[in-house]
Parts: C-alpha cells; sequence; structure tokens
C-alpha cells in the first residue's frame, strides 16, 4: 500500500523542496520508509536543503539509464535510518527523462517504499509533466500572495486534465499578524478562491531559514512550522488531526515581529 | 499606505479572483467584465439584481461558469 506524491507550485521559491524535505522526515518519523526524489533536473536543491549533498554520487537519470542500480543511487538520511534521497542530475536538462521512465521509476520505488515524495520543478513544462506522470496524488504549496495562488490554480487547472482526481493545497509562510491586520489572504481567502481541499497550513517561521542553513529539518522540533509539518504528514497517512492555533501563539508571534 | 480605505487582502482577492476567472476562461479581464455587465443587465430588464452581490465562477472540469444573482425583490417579498 504506497503511495507516490508529487510535491507541486507551479510558481518557484513558494517552498517545494522545503515542503518535500519535512514531510519526508515527518513520514520517516512516524516510522514510513520514505524516499524524497528530486525531479528538477539541472537545478537540484532537495540535497542541500537536507544536507545530503556532499554524498551524492549517482542520481536519477544515471538510475533511468540504467547507468547503476536503484538502490546504488539511494542516499540515507543522516538522522533518520528511513529515509532516503535520490538526487536529481545536475549537470543534465529535464530533456533527459520522459514521463514514462517516470511511472516505470515510481512503480519500482513503490516496493521498496510506504512513500514516495517527489519534489517537483517550478514551472509547467517537461520537468512539471514528468513529476506528475506516476504520481496517485498532488500537493499544490502556495503562499497568501498574488502571484502564488495565481499559478496554484493554473496547475491545479492542468493536473485535474492530467486526470489526477487527489489534489490537496498547503498554504505556507501564513503571518497571523498581517492576516489579522488585513493585509495579507488568510487561510479562508485562498481556499475560497482555489476551492480545493486544504491539507495544511504552515506558519512563516525563522526556524525554517535556520534549519536549512544547516540543512536541516524542522519536522520534529518544537516550532510551529515544525509542528504544521507534522501534522500535514499525519494527515497523508490518513490521520485526523486538528489544525493548529497559530492565532492563539500571538504572544509568540508579536514577540517575532515587533521590532 | 494608512488611510487608502480598502483593506489591502481584499483588493488581493478581488484582483485574483478576477484575474483566475479570466486564465480559467482564456479571455481578457476587460472581455469578462464586459461578459459580467451584460449578464446582469439582461437579466435586470426582468427582474432586479443586488448588483453589489453578484459573483462569477468558473469550474475547471468539467468548465462551466457560474453567475451567482441574489435578487432585490424577493428579499422584499420575503420581508413584507
Amino acid at each position: 500500500m504506497s503511495e507516490v506524491i508529487v510535491i507541486t507550485s507551479g510558481k518557484g521559491g513558494v517552498g517545494k523542496t522545503t515542503t518535500a524535505a519535512n514531510l519526508g522526515a515527518g513520514l520517516a518519523m512516524a516510522d514510513k520508509k520514505t524516499v524524497m526524489v528530486d525531479t528538477d533536473i539541472g537545478l537540484r536543491n532537495l540535497d542541500v536543503v537536507i544536507g545530503l549533498e556532499n554524498r551524492i554520487v549517482y542520481n536519477l537519470v544515471d538510475v533511468i539509464e540504467g547507468n547503476c542500480r536503484l538502490k546504488q543511487a539511494l542516499i540515507r538520511d543522516k538522522r533518520y535510518t528511513n529515509l532516503f534521497l535520490l538526487p536529481a542530475a545536475q549537470t543534465r536538462d529535464k530533456s533527459s527523462v520522459e514521463p514514462e521512465q517516470m511511472v516505470k521509476l515510481c512503480d519500482d520505488l513503490r516496493k521498496e517504499f510506504d512513500y514516495v515524495l517527489l519534489d517537483c520543478p517550478a514551472g509547467i513544462e517537461q520537468g512539471f509533466k514528468n513529476a506528475i506522470a506516476g504520481a496517485d496524488r498532488a500537493l499544490v504549496v502556495t503562499t497568501p500572495e498574488v502571484s502564488a495562488i495565481r499559478d496554484a490554480d493554473r496547475i491545479i487547472g492542468l493536473l485535474e486534465a492530467n486526470e489526477m482526481t487527489r489534489v490537496h493545497i498547503i498554504i505556507n509562510r501564513i503571518r497571523p499578524d498581517m492576516v489579522k491586520n488585513g493585509d495579507m489572504m488568510s487561510v479562508e481567502d485562498v481556499e475560497e478562491i482555489l476551492a480545493i481541499p486544504m491539507i495544511g497550513v504552515v506558519p512563516d517561521d525563522e526556524d525554517i531559514v535556520i534549519s536549512t542553513n544547516r540543512g536541516e529539518t524542522v519536522a520534529g522540533q518544537d516550532s510551529l512550522s515544525g509542528r504544521a509539518f507534522q501534522n500535514i504528514s499525519r494527515r497523508l497517512m490518513g490521520e485526523e488531526v486538528p489544525y493548529l492555533d497559530i492565532q492563539g501563539k500571538k504572544r509568540f508571534w508579536n514577540r517575532l515581529f515587533r521590532k | 499606505m494608512f488611510f487608502r480605505g480598502k483593506k489591502s487582502c481584499h483588493v488581493a482577492k478581488d484582483r485574483l479572483k478576477v484575474l483566475i476567472l479570466s486564465d480559467r476562461m482564456g479571455c481578457s479581464p476587460d472581455l469578462l467584465k464586459m461578459l459580467k455587465k451584460d449578464i446582469i443587465s439582461s437579466v435586470s430588464r426582468y427582474i432586479s439584481v443586488d448588483q453589489e452581490h453578484v459573483d462569477f465562477r468558473v469550474s475547471q472540469k468539467p468548465p462551466v461558469i457560474t453567475a451567482y444573482l441574489p435578487l432585490k425583490e424577493a428579499a422584499q417579498r420575503f420581508h413584507m
């Protein structure tokens, strides 16, 4: 009963890679054997976000072209023994892979893992088509900004056109203080506009920047974003988890943003 | 910045609604404005519409335009 989940967004820089890394960590912490696949060929980043950049020998294109066996290309995470990374090739481009090859790769990974997380490149071209080809469900990451939401809507349309029926949104980098002042769209606003069920909200959090600097994940840490990602991981596994009361942490937020 | 009246999140939401509608329909925001105006005016010829609360939506699959046109008279009749 393994599941292949693509993490996509359309717009770049909204937090796809961070989401993939943290959901991977969250699922691994729940004893699920998980692999994160960086499908952003030519612009790999997932390796550096989780601090495995020095261990790469083979990559996704090597596996697809048969230059190595799948197991040789998988890198085990430093902290979680049942979390693995399949890195993207850095010196190739998106056209080195065909959607059919991705479907085959996903099916091979299914045999080994409970969860396969595909970190999708930005854009709607070949890389996107490759990433969604083998996926069972999609998570669309957006931020509460007009450009990101517009692109998310476009992506949702393309996913639907590709017969992807299980699509959820993750709203990243929300700032409750700004929402409260009417200067940022709320979770409800975004849900209303996109008309797609939501699976989680991640507050804008300094801890994410600090963790990424160190090549670590926030999932499992006692921070708002860490708990938010862990909750999303649990919801992915089918658990009903109540939403975090990010407004309830008003004093915490005020302290963070009062400057 | 503080005395512009409308909160920026409402401006964002209104702009996005128009943008997404026109993206989904594949027509320009101007054309969409004209279409909305025409629909409201044709319906208004027969029954008066609460134009403040009119809302248009387009679903992506299947592609369907839904016009939400609250009626003024019906509301009044209800309160008599």
